[in-house]
């Protein structure tokens, strides 16, 4: 078997397709030409690398997985929500004036406590100035997609 | 009940349910892929938090498309299409947003922000030490996206080539070649950093 | 004779406007520059791992941002406030903010922000937003985790 040969079956034999005859070549080829046995090595690396990397991001993660079904069944319920508020919409359009009126009155009344949904729209914020007397702040970003956040560590506590 | 060879209900049984009402059905089929799922797209985004993110977005898309599904065919694979899909589109939009610098002004010296947040971590220790943990990491974001897609299901899920096409909506043949691409990149990327 | 038209919904937004003209005076005068300055209190800690469906479309914003597994709205309070009007918002754990609209243009509003824990200020701030806008500020202890509020101006 020539190297070219060989790279071809390294490649076969990662995935599990080598014929029977061919792997006894390779095996035979691979113990006298180091070059390839490197690459059959660094083959056989790869899968073990890439399924440890992500098995240590499930681990960092697996609280928040085992949550998982919380998330997801809020984010079925505000979908439904939201198509039943778009339907109820869609069946009152012929009175937008009343639905102007409605808007502007909540609006404009004094409110107390509130129980609707957040529905911010920008997360644009300018932070002009900060300061603290028993704290420090720290200021994080991490992208246009989500809030801005003014940390407070009060002192004495981490 | 359609009970397979665990003694689990099989998926399309799961997924009946789910069409008629029953969302624990659908949530026992969420329990049962969640984990794969997020490694899947873990390998995709690169980071847990995003892989969370699209995790929880495929299972609330397939909660509503399973209308779509064809009983007789594979739900990981019909699942995995939309979960890919939804790692790709995350990725996109996260490389092409500029990352906006932390600002570290109000920071004393001693004191620094809490463990709470979630700030972009280098890779820790994996099978060696930290740096190849950084270049597997590197070298799998370099990758072109579907590239990356079709070496974390061969890889990370174990997904057999002609799967990996009904996955991706293209032919064994393209599967194959972006496969090779994807080995010789990770190959050379990690090549320094592989003990002698 | 001809029939009744059965549809007669063209009368319905003509007399919504008529409505709406006669209670426009009742609005406050000098309402386009109010701000509604909305602030919602939530507990963050990993204490069970439910999350509040109050939260609306920010859920996943939190979950995304912050490690912990439960969030709570503990409470909600929105004030209608006029530019240099400060308004009093009572916070969990004895702590306390007051916000007062300062002057700005067109969409923007700024806000100055101070949270207290009883006589200590914990935190002095003004901010630049549009309306619609949104911060976080956090980390105050509560209980077994922290108080994260969700300040936004309408």
């Amino acid at each position: 078997m020539d190297c070219r040969t060989a790279l071809v079956n390294i490649e076969k034999k990662a995935d599990g397709l080598i014929p029977r005859e061919a792997e006894a070549e390779l095996a035979g080829h691979l113990s006298g030409c180091p070059a390839c046995a490197a690459e059959d090595a660094a083959m056989s690396a790869t899968g073990p690398m890439l399924r440890a990397w992500t098995g240590m991001r499930a681990a960092e993660k697996a609280p928040a997985l085992d949550a998982m079904w919380t998330r997801v069944r809020a984010g079925i319920e505000e979908r439904r929500e939201s198509r039943r508020r778009s339907s109820w919409i869609a069946r009152w359009a012929w009175v937008p004036a009343a639905v102007a009126l409605t808007v502007l009155a909540i609006l404009f009344y004094p409110a107390g406590t509130d129980r609707s949904p957040f529905h911010p729209t920008t997360f644009d914020v300018a932070v002009e100035d900060v300061e603290s007397d028993v704290a420090t702040v720290a200021l994080v970003d991490k992208g246009e997609d989500l809030p801005r956040v003014i940390w407070i560590i009060e002192n004495g506590k981490t | 009940m359609n009970v397979g060879e665990m003694g689990e209900v099989r998926d399309d049984a799961l997924i009946r349910a789910t069409l008629e009402g029953d969302e624990e059905a659908f949530r026992e089929l969420m329990e049962r892929y969640k984990g794969r799922a997020f490694g899947v797209a873990v390998g995709i985004v690169g980071n847990g938090d995003d892989a969370l993110d699209v995790v929880q977005d495929s299972f609330i898309k397939a909660y509503y498309k399973l209308k779509e599904f064809r009983f007789g065919s594979n739900f990981y694979t019909w699942f995995y299409r939309l979960l890919v899909n939804q790692a790709i589109d995350r990725w996109r939009k996260s490389a092409r947003s500029a990352e906006v610098p932390l600002d570290e002004s109000w920071l004393s010296e001693e004191d620094s922000p809490p463990d709470a947040f979630t700030y972009p971590r280098t890779p820790e220790d994996l099978a060696r030490n930290r740096e190849l943990g950084d270049a597997l990491q590197r070298a799998i974001a370099s990758l072109p996206e579907y590239h990356r897609a079709v070496i974390v299901l061969r890889e990370v899920e174990g997904m057999a080539y002609d799967e990996i096409a009904k996955t991706l909506g293209c032919s064994v043949g393209t599967v194959m070649s972006r496969l090779h691409y994807a080995r010789g990149k990770l190959k050379e990327a990690l090549k320094p950093h592989r003990e002698g | 004779m001809a029939r009744r038209n059965p549809r007669a919904r063209p009368f319905a937004p003509a007399f919504a406007f008529l409505l709406f003209l006669l209670l426009l005076p009742a609005v406050p005068s000098g309402a386009a520059n109010a701000v509604s300055v909305d602030v919602g209190a939530v507990y963050a800690s990993n204490e069970g791992t439910s999350i509040d469906p109050a939260l609306g479309t920010i859920r996943g914003k939190l979950q995304s941002m912050f490690n912990y597994t439960s969030y709570r709205m503990l409470d909600r309070k929105r004030r209608s406030l006029a530019v240099g009007e400060t308004g009093e918002f009572e916070l969990p754990g004895r702590r306390s903010m007051r916000a007062t609209p300062l002057p700005s243009q067109g969409n923007k509003v700024r806000l100055s922000i101070q949270i207290s824990d009883g006589q200590k200020k914990l935190l002095t701030t003004t901010l630049g937003l549009n309306r619609g806008g949104m911060v976080l500020v956090g980390g105050p202890s509560y209980q077994s985790g922290v108080l994260i509020l969700i300040i936004s101006a309408e």
